[in-house]
């Protein structure tokens, strides 16, 4: 199946050019900085500190992290020895399974056909591989950069715009947080500052209740990642401002108080490298255009006592997102920015709190975040049918780790909002439509348990059991899609989905 | 295939060549730089774990306030060549060690040997205590443990090579007794032969007795 047939074919010469470009300028940069020796053979923050996995990412489980963690992070990724060779490899790869992977087409013409969501449905396959480059490179300069490649991105399953679908066979700008920090310690008063700049809000964040960082932390790629959460989901937890230009500051007073604040713009000029893989001719990997200054904050509170320690904190962003000259593009999503078609306006509201008792063999976290959702469409003719829509979001999550080996989690992700026939339904009559990603009372409202198991026989490899089930999806749970067409329902059950799952960081 | 640099880059690069030299030595985290005193290290390093004045709040992570320099210097020495090697040193300490100079260990270990060390307030089981104080005491002759006290100290605050135990994390005792009993990850000290006859529940009640000892009553 072919989502978007009208679309050329990606120039691989270009891409290639564009990556040498990367990368070339990247290495060039830290040879010419980097002056030390190569270490033990361990990923590259380990690397620096010398330490293992565990010293930072609580019972191993990264990407969580520990205090000890937090304060390397928040440092600006610049403790310990800085590395010639500042490079670490990720890989991913599995099979993920949806339990009724035949799923219902609608065309222009009302015609109603069945075929598979998922091409690769219960295959094993490569879902990414990560490039990272970063750590210290000054006392007080330090750089986390992910480059993720990956393999089946092209394979969207509906025609949904998926901004974490960012590429498709070749490398993209994941993750970028650029820091200089400082950190004044004393027996009366402690207080780190930094400076970041980074390319998605929440990238910055040193807790696992910010959705960059939070559970679960990897999903299959593709159209079989459909159903590996929720469908819908607020500016903050889907992605929405990934790939664009962030800079800011952040205060921890005395390791209780924390505050953050950082602004977005759309990365161009200097900065378009922050979006790197991103384009207007790429339908999967739409660059994000927003308008003018884009506001995000983060506030916590954090305290520890024995082996316990608790942050309770909120957050919130306002964006204003530009569309795309689709069809001058001729595209079904993506193209070049309609900058004179009005923006969607997202205003999230968070709070959130996360829980850690670290104490050999022991590890048990759990973190909670409720985000609340204004969507004002703005645009001209818009996508939405109601001038505002409203998305309610509660994450929660717990897992258990013994001896850093055996793992455990549970996770449970609930969106509630308002209906809106154009986002959740059939969003015109005559125009062609994937009958399993409609809602049969046009609302988002979808209720998923996502439980995992994992087993880790050295630091950096992590064999995963990953299950997400359905209790709600888009509103309904025995026959939630749209039936209009004559198509067959839709349990949301249908969309029970398994991955087993290898994870590698070296 | 033409390949045309962005200049931004470019300027980039130079700003960070012309910073290279720039270090912070009051305030860096560099262990890999023999001009950072030990004492900078201890501040933005190790209290990271072990508090800014050693009394570490979680038990995962051993007290270091109050110390003896001699005890510090030989295990941050050990780390560093490897030769103490249970499993929690190896992941935490090793790469830590690695680097620092003979001088930075002894200024690390002096400026946590002049903290003092603050009392533990934890809940005490009266019958556990007094187990525990018998064994420090006066050992387990029976089995052939000898007295804590012979070389910790009537206050449990050590004496050169051998460590402070007063108001240490009860949990860090108790699996460094492990460690000690099964292992032989940490050898050159006579505790692989003390800690051999002891059962756990005597290692807890030791260990108990230590992390809420009773100095002013000495």
């Amino acid at each position: 199946m072919d989502s978007f047939p009208y679309v050329k074919k990606p120039n691989l010469m270009y891409w290639q050019v564009k990556l040498s470009h990367f990368l070339i300028v990247w290495l060039a940069f830290f040879s010419l900085l980097l002056v030390s020796s190569i270490s033990e053979a361990l990923p590259l923050f380990a690397r620096q500190t010398g330490q293992n996995c565990v010293a930072c990412h609580a019972g191993g489980q990264w990407p969580e992290l520990t205090p000890y963690g937090r304060y390397f992070k928040l440092t600006g990724y610049t403790q310990g020895e800085r590395q010639l060779v500042p490079v670490s490899v990720m890989f991913v790869g599995g099979a993920a399974s949806t339990k009724n992977n035949t799923g219902s087409n609608v065309a222009d013409d009302g015609t109603v056909s069945s075929g598979n969501i998922s091409q690769q449905n219960g295959r094993f396959e490569a879902d990414n591989a990560s490039v990272f480059i970063g750590g210290k490179i000054l006392d007080n300069l330090g750089l986390f950069s992910q480059l993720t490649y990956c393999w089946a991105c092209s394979q969207t399953a509906n025609n949904q715009a998926d901004s974490t679908i960012y590429n498709q066979g070749h490398f993209g700008m994941d993750n970028f947080d650029l820091r200089y920090a400082d950190h004044y310690a004393g027996t009366q008063h402690d207080l780190i500052w930094g400076a970041t700049l980074n390319n998605n809000p929440g990238v910055t964040d040193v807790w696992n209740t910010s959705p960059a960082w939070a559970y679960p932390y990897m999903s299959p790629q593709g159209s079989r990642a459909t159903f590996a959460g929720v469908p819908y989901a607020p500016f903050l937890e889907n992605g929405g401002g990934a790939n664009t230009t962030g800079y800011g500051g952040y205060l921890y007073l005395n390791k209780n108080f924390y505050v953050e604040a950082n602004a977005y713009q759309s990365a161009t000029g200097a900065t378009s490298f922050l979006a790197y893989g991103t384009s207007n001719n790429n339908p999967n990997a739409p660059r994000t255009y927003l308008k003018g200054t884009n506001p995000y904050f983060r506030l916590a509170y954090t305290t520890e006592w024995g082996p316990h320690n608790l942050m309770v904190g909120a957050m919130g962003m306002n964006a204003a997102v530009y569309g795309y000259n689709t069809t001058s593009a001729g595209m079904l999503n993506g193209g070049p920015p309609d900058l004179s078609g009005g923006t969607m306006n997202y205003q999230d509201r968070g709070l959130d709190a996360q829980y850690q008792y670290l104490l050999n063999p022991h590890t048990v976290t759990a973190q909670v975040r409720y985000l609340r959702e204004n969507i004002t469409d703005n645009t001209v003719g818009g996508p939405a049918g109601n001038l505002v829509n409203k998305l309610n979001s509660f994450f929660a999550k717990a897992s258990y780790v013994y001896n850093s080996t055996y793992g455990a989690a549970l996770g449970y992700q609930n969106i509630t909002g308002n209906s809106d026939p154009n986002t959740y339904g059939v969003a015109t009559p005559g125009t062609a439509y994937s009958a399993w990603a409609t809602s049969a009372n046009n609302s988002p409202n979808t209720t998923a348990w996502i439980p995992s198991i994992w087993y880790q026989p050295i630091q950096y490899v992590r064999l995963s059991l990953q299950y997400t089930a359905f209790t709600k999806y888009m509103g309904g749970t025995s026959c939630y899609n749209d039936t209009s067409a004559g198509n067959p329902c839709r349990k949301a059950s249908d969309n029970n989905t398994t991955w087993l799952y290898l994870w590698m960081a070296y | 295939m033409k390949l045309k640099l962005n200049p931004y880059f470019f300027v980039l690069a130079t700003c960070a060549l012309l910073m290279v030299g720039c270090e912070n030595l009051d305030r860096s985290r560099d262990t890999a730089n023999p001009n950072v005193a030990g004492k900078t290290l201890a501040l933005q390093v190790c209290a990271t774990c072990h508090g800014v004045d050693g009394n570490s709040v979680s038990p995962f992570f051993p007290k270091l306030a109050g110390q003896q320099p001699d005890y510090l210097v030989d295990q941050i020495k050990n780390f560093r060549s490897h030769q103490r090697s249970d499993a929690v040193g190896v992941q935490h300490m090793w790469g830590l060690a690695k680097n620092l100079t003979d001088a930075q260990i002894k200024e690390i270990a002096n400026y946590y040997a002049s903290q003092p060390s603050e009392p533990n307030h934890v809940k005490t089981n009266p019958v556990e205590m007094a187990q525990g104080k018998a064994i420090y005491d006066k050992g387990l002759l029976d089995k052939g443990t000898p007295p804590c006290v012979a070389c910790h100290g009537p206050n449990g605050q050590g004496m050169g090579a051998f460590p402070r135990l007063a108001n240490q994390h009860a949990d860090y005792i108790i699996k460094q007794l492990q460690v000690f009993q099964d292992t032989d990850d940490r050898p050159g000290t006579p505790m692989k032969q003390v800690s051999h006859p002891l059962t756990s529940d005597e290692m807890k009640a030791v260990a108990m007795y230590l992390e809420s000892f009773p100095i002013e009553t000495k």
